[in-house]
């Protein structure tokens, strides 16, 4: 690679990002169509994960996805490349997320597909049981958080970002997200000890 | 719960791996915060395992993205928009701008607003200061058949610039005169001429009369006065009569 064009892709933090996104950014921009078509398979399952844990509607949650989308590539332009992409389409997706939750102002539809086939591979039939109990119980209980909290919780616990990233998609302060999070995980812990009979 | 117990609680919720040593110090030795601990751990790995369950992908498989519903934001597509709304702005203020501007009549200065009264609080206070004026102003400057009138500085400019000195004349006030000791002046020759008596420090007594005409109620809106040629009527000249060209009022030769 050249000197300076690595020079450059450090002090301008794009050394993180992948070249090809990079060019498949460029290419939407451009006008291209089908650049933008390879972003959202790539993306399009981290940005759902996100969203329906906030919202713990699958149909919903593919709508806010594709909404999530078409906004992202309409303000393309707008994206300066502070954060990566993926981080800021989470964030376009998770806003979304909360105000379709705030505007239904009703309990997220659970639904019961989710643990087929998405949990841990149990062997003992008991212990699957009781696992998949006590994910009922957390999923229960996180959605009975508040979405602002709700959505922290995902970040932090599902999405595995760290407090800056969580701050850029939150659109809000380190401290204010610690804060945040304490609030969340200390709600949920009180709701679970509920839940659970003092377990956990 | 201590207030170190609260706050060990604050680092076991938001520092999961990289909490301070004191708060590792402290949870060692306080059962409260171990029992916090474990719950905290218990929750963390409760919600990895319900984030694991989540599904990536609807049940039915994704459905194509229409990028064709979604117009991107575009420069262009600004400029056009702030092309109209300049062009509407503008046309907005030119029409605010003549909504709020009053016709020229109304603001220009003309020959009847130069002659207007003073107002009445100007003009009592301008009437009380004769006895100090009459001492002042030497005899042969008081001319009660005329107005004094300003010294046009424009025209006595074009008369240097063509080699004319001018002439002391009395009918040009004294640079050293304040224009109230004019207006006294004019007021006592007014009287006087009526009277046609001689000037003398006694005859000024009658002042305190002329005082009481001049505090005829004036209106307050401006009364148009026509300029016409001073006469050597009886009546007492309050006003300054300074007509619109030099030479009605005999002031410039």
């Amino acid at each position: 690679m050249n000197a300076q064009v690595w020079e450059w892709r450090v002090t301008s933090g794009e050394y993180s990002r992948s070249e090809g996104e990079q060019q498949l950014i460029e290419r939407c921009r451009a006008g291209d169509a089908e650049a933008f078509g390879t972003l959202w398979q790539l993306h399009r399952s981290a940005v759902f994960r996100s969203v329906v844990a906030v919202v713990g509607n699958p149909q919903d949650a593919e709508d806010i996805t594709q909404e999530a989308f078409l906004r992202a590539y309409r303000a393309l332009d707008g994206f300066r490349g502070d954060a990566q992409l993926r981080t800021w389409l989470i964030r376009i997706g998770v806003h979304l997320a909360i105000d379709h939750v705030k505007r239904k102002k009703a309990r997220p539809e659970v639904s019961l597909e989710w643990d087929v086939g998405g949990g841990l591979a149990e062997v003992d039939p008991q212990a699957s049981a009781e696992r998949s109990e006590i994910r009922e119980t957390v999923r229960k209980a996180i959605e009975a958080l508040p979405a602002h909290h709700r959505a922290v919780i995902v970040l932090r616990d599902i999405e595995g970002m760290d407090y800056s990233e969580m701050a850029q998609v939150l659109g809000c302060s380190v401290g204010s997200v610690k804060l945040r999070l304490f609030r969340a995980r200390r709600l949920l812990k009180q709701r679970l000890e509920v839940l659970l009979g003092g377990s956990p | 719960m201590s207030w170190v117990c609260r706050w060990v609680e604050y680092y076991l919720a938001t520092s999961e791996r990289d909490a301070p040593s004191w708060v590792r110090r402290h949870i060692a030795h306080c059962t409260v915060c171990q029992r916090q601990a474990r719950a905290y751990q218990q929750l963390s790995i409760a919600v990895q395992e319900y984030g694991q369950t989540l599904p990536l992908a609807p049940k039915e498989g994704w459905k194509p993205l229409d990028l064709a519903a979604a117009s991107r934001r575009t420069k262009p597509s600004r400029t056009a928009i702030a092309v109209p709304v300049g062009f509407a702005l503008t046309v907005v203020s030119v029409a605010l701008f003549f909504a709020f501007k009053t016709p020229e009549s109304e603001h220009a200065p003309s020959m009847y607003a130069q002659v207007a009264p003073p107002p009445v609080s100007g003009l009592r206070t301008e009437a009380r200061q004769p006895e100090v004026a009459v001492q002042v102003t030497p005899q042969h400057e008081v001319n009660p058949s005329r107005v004094i009138t300003q010294p046009v500085p424009q025209q006595a400019r074009r008369l240097a610039a063509l080699g004319h000195k001018a002439a002391p004349s009395p009918r040009q006030p004294s640079k050293t005169t304040p224009p109230s000791t004019r207006v006294a002046v004019a007021t006592q020759g007014a009287v006087e001429s009526g009277k046609e008596t001689s000037h003398n420090q006694e005859e000024t007594l009658p002042l305190s009369r002329v005082e009481t005409e001049t505090e005829i109620p004036v209106p307050v809106q401006p009364v148009w006065v026509e300029a016409r040629p001073p006469v050597s009527t009886p009546y007492a000249e309050v006003l300054i009569m300074q007509s619109a060209h030099p030479a009605a009022a005999g002031g410039v030769e």
